[in-house]
C-alpha cells in the first residue's frame, strides 16, 4: 500500500521531469517557446541564453469542482521579454494541483499564439480546444471565463477573441457568442 | 538524445498508467462501501382509531435525523400493498416484519434498498386505490416519549368525495396559458449530439423527450406552441456553423411577431462529474426575461428537488438575440452520474417539463 504510494510518487516525478525536458528541447530547436512554467523547468533551459528571464506571480483563474464559480491561484511564471500572456494562458491549461479546483480545457489543447492588438488579446488554440470540449453552458462559461479574467488581470488587456488555427470561432459549443472579443466575466469570481 | 528521451518517456508513461489504474480500483471501492444513509428509525407503533364513522390505523415512524424525502408507489402486480420509499434512510433496530391490526391493513415489511433507501410496505385489506391515507411528519413529543416522525393514516375504504378530489389534479393542463405563443427550443439535434453523460446519453435527446412534454401540456392548456424543431434534425442543416444554427433557431421565433416568450431546454455539462443542479438563464437588459427565467427555475427545484444554481444572467446566442422575453434552461448535468440517470427517465422528463409548464404558467400569471 505504502510501497505502491511511493511509487506512484516517484513514477509521476520522473515523468514530468522527463517530459518536461523533451518539450523544453523541443521549443528550444524550433526557436518558439519563450515563457515556460517555472514548476516544469529542466534540462533544456541552459541553454537558451540571450534574453534575461524575469520571474513574476500571475493570478490564474481555475473552475471550482462544482463548476460554482472561478478562483484566482497566484502562479509563479518565468518569462523571457513581453510574452508574459502566453505563460499566462499556459498555465492556466497546465492545470493546479488544488484538489478544490480543477480545469476545463480539455487535455490536450495547446496554444499556438497570443497576439495583442490595441487593448484586445487574440488567443490562437489548436483545433483540440473545440474538438475535444465536453459541452455544457457552465462548461462554456468556466472555460470562457477562466481565459479571459486570468488574460484581464494584465491592465492593458480589456477583451479577449478566441482563436482556432488562425481563425475565429462563433462559439464553442452552441451557447456562448464568442465572434466578438470577451470582456472581463467578473461575476464569475468566487468572493 | 531526443530519440531516447521518447523511448523513455513511453515506457514510463505506460508503467505509471498501470501504477494509476492499480490505484484507481482500490479507492473507488473503498469509497463506495463507506456512504452511510443519513436517516435511520429509532422508532415504530400502530394504533387504530374512529374517525367520522370510519375505521382508521396510524403508523408511526421514528426517524432519525430529521424530515426525509419520500415518495409512494403502487406496483401493477401488487395493487393492494402501498409503498412509501424513504430517500437516504435505513431501517435501523425496528424490526423488518410487523403484524398490523388486520381491519385495515394486514402487515408491514421493512426492507433496505440497495440505494440507501428504505421501503416500507403496508399490505392493505382492499386495493390501494380504494383506501384513502394521508402522510406527513410530526415533530418530537416530550411526554409520550416520542422522537421526530413520519405518520402514515390509513382509512379502511375511500369516500366519494375523496376519489372526486383525486381527479382533477391531472397535471397535464395549467392556467393562464389559453391563447399565449410561445417558442421552444430542444437544445442541439441531427448532426449536433450536444454534451454527453458518461453512460452514453445525448444531451440532444433528453432536451428533445422533455420540450416534446413540455409542448403537449402547454397544447393541452391552450397555448400556440412553436418548436425549433420536434425531431433529431439540425435546424439549420447538417454540420452547419454554430452561427448559423442558432441564428436559424431565433429565426424561427423572431418570424412570427406574435410569439410572446422564447423558451431553450438544455442539459449542462462540465469536466468534474461532482458538478449537478439546476440552473436558468436569462439576458441581463431583460426584465422580463429575468422573470421568465425565475419562474420557471424555481418551479424546477420545487417539482423535482434539484439542487438550484440559480437563475442568472448570460450571454448566450440565443436568449441575446431574441425579440421576445427569453430563457435557457440548464434542467440538470448530463455529465453528473445520478442527474443523467434522471435526465434518461421517462418519469422525470414529464416531472420536469410539468415543472416548466407551471413556471411558464407563473410568469403569464404575474405579467
Amino acid at each position: 500500500m505504502k510501497l505502491r504510494n511511493i511509487l506512484v510518487i516517484v513514477l509521476a516525478v520522473l515523468c514530468t521531469v522527463v517530459l518536461a525536458g523533451c518539450d523544453e528541447q523541443k521549443k528550444t530547436e524550433s526557436g518558439g517557446s519563450a515563457a515556460a512554467v517555472s514548476s516544469s523547468t529542466a534540462s533544456g533551459s541552459s541553454k537558451s541564453a540571450g534574453q534575461e528571464a524575469a520571474v513574476t506571480d500571475i493570478s490564474v483563474y481555475y473552475p471550482d469542482v462544482n463548476a460554482t464559480g472561478l478562483v484566482a491561484v497566484t502562479k509563479n511564471v518565468k518569462v523571457k521579454g513581453q510574452d508574459k500572456y502566453k505563460a499566462a494562458v499556459e498555465a492556466l491549461l497546465a492545470g493546479t494541483d488544488d484538489k478544490r479546483l480543477t480545469t476545463v480545457f480539455p487535455k490536450k489543447t495547446k496554444l499556438l499564439k497570443v497576439a495583442v492588438s490595441g487593448s484586445t488579446a487574440r488567443v490562437d488554440f489548436d483545433k483540440n480546444l473545440t474538438a475535444g470540449f465536453v459541452g455544457g453552458s457552465t462548461g462554456e462559461e468556466m472555460l470562457v471565463g477562466s481565459l479571459v479574467n486570468t488574460l484581464t488581470e494584465f491592465p492593458e488587456i480589456k477583451k479577449v477573441q478566441i482563436l482556432v488555427e488562425g481563425k475565429e470561432i462563433d462559439s464553442l459549443s452552441g451557447h456562448l457568442d464568442l465572434s466578438k472579443p470577451v470582456s472581463r466575466m467578473s461575476e464569475l469570481i468566487k468572493k | 538524445m531526443s530519440l531516447v528521451c521518447n523511448r523513455l518517456c513511453k515506457v514510463l508513461l505506460v508503467l505509471a498508467a498501470l501504477v494509476g489504474f492499480w490505484g484507481l480500483a482500490e479507492d473507488t471501492g473503498r469509497a463506495e462501501a463507506a456512504v452511510q444513509p443519513s436517516h435511520e428509525l429509532n422508532f415504530f407503533r400502530y394504533e387504530s382509531f374512529t374517525h367520522e364513522g370510519r375505521n382508521w390505523l396510524r403508523i408511526e415512524l421514528g426517524i432519525k435525523g430529521g424530515s426525509v424525502e419520500y415518495t409512494t408507489k403502487v406496483k401493477e402486480l401488487t395493487p393492494k400493498q402501498l409503498h412509501v420509499i424513504l430517500q437516504d434512510t435505513c431501517r435501523g433496530k425496528v424490526k423488518s416484519d410487523i403484524s398490523l391490526d388486520r381491519k385495515v391493513a394486514k402487515y408491514l415489511t421493512l426492507r433496505d434498498n440497495g440505494d440507501n433507501s428504505l421501503d416500507v410496505m403496508v399490505s392493505l385489506n382492499k386495493l390501494a386505490a380504494d383506501q384513502a391515507y394521508k402522510i406527513y411528519f410530526a415533530e418530537p413529543e416530550r411526554h409520550g416519549k416520542k422522537p421526530y416522525r413520519m405518520v402514515i393514516e390509513i382509512a379502511e375504504d375511500k369516500l366519494a368525495s375523496e376519489y372526486e378530489e383525486e381527479k382533477p389534479k391531472t397535471p397535464d393542463s395549467f392556467e393562464n396559458l389559453a391563447g399565449h405563443r410561445i417558442v421552444l427550443d430542444p437544445g442541439h439535434g441531427g448532426s449536433d449530439s450536444g454534451a454527453r453523460g458518461h453512460g452514453g446519453l445525448m444531451e440532444k435527446t433528453a432536451t428533445l423527450a422533455i420540450s416534446k412534454n413540455v409542448a403537449a401540456i402547454l397544447r393541452s392548456s391552450g397555448a400556440v406552441v412553436t418548436m425549433t424543431r420536434d425531431t433529431d434534425v439540425d435546424v439549420y442543416g447538417p454540420l452547419a456553423s454554430d452561427h448559423n444554427e442558432l441564428q436559424a433557431r431565433v429565426n424561427v421565433g423572431n418570424a412570427n411577431p406574435g410569439n410572446e416568450i422564447f423558451v431553450s431546454i438544455h442539459c449542462d455539462a462540465f469536466t468534474s462529474p461532482t458538478a449537478h443542479g439546476t440552473s436558468a438563464f436569462y439576458y441581463q437588459s431583460s426584465y422580463r426575461g429575468r422573470l421568465l427565467a425565475e419562474s420557471i427555475h424555481q418551479s424546477i427545484v420545487e417539482e423535482t428537488g434539484l439542487a438550484s444554481r440559480g437563475a442568472k444572467t448570460a450571454r448566450f446566442y440565443v436568449i441575446r438575440n431574441s425579440a421576445m422575453p427569453s430563457t435557457l434552461i440548464e434542467t440538470a448535468f448530463i455529465s453528473n452520474y445520478q442527474e443523467e440517470a434522471l435526465l434518461g427517465d421517462p418519469d422525470f422528463q414529464y416531472r420536469i417539463a410539468v415543472a416548466i409548464c407551471r413556471g411558464i404558467s407563473q410568469y403569464f400569471k404575474m405579467r
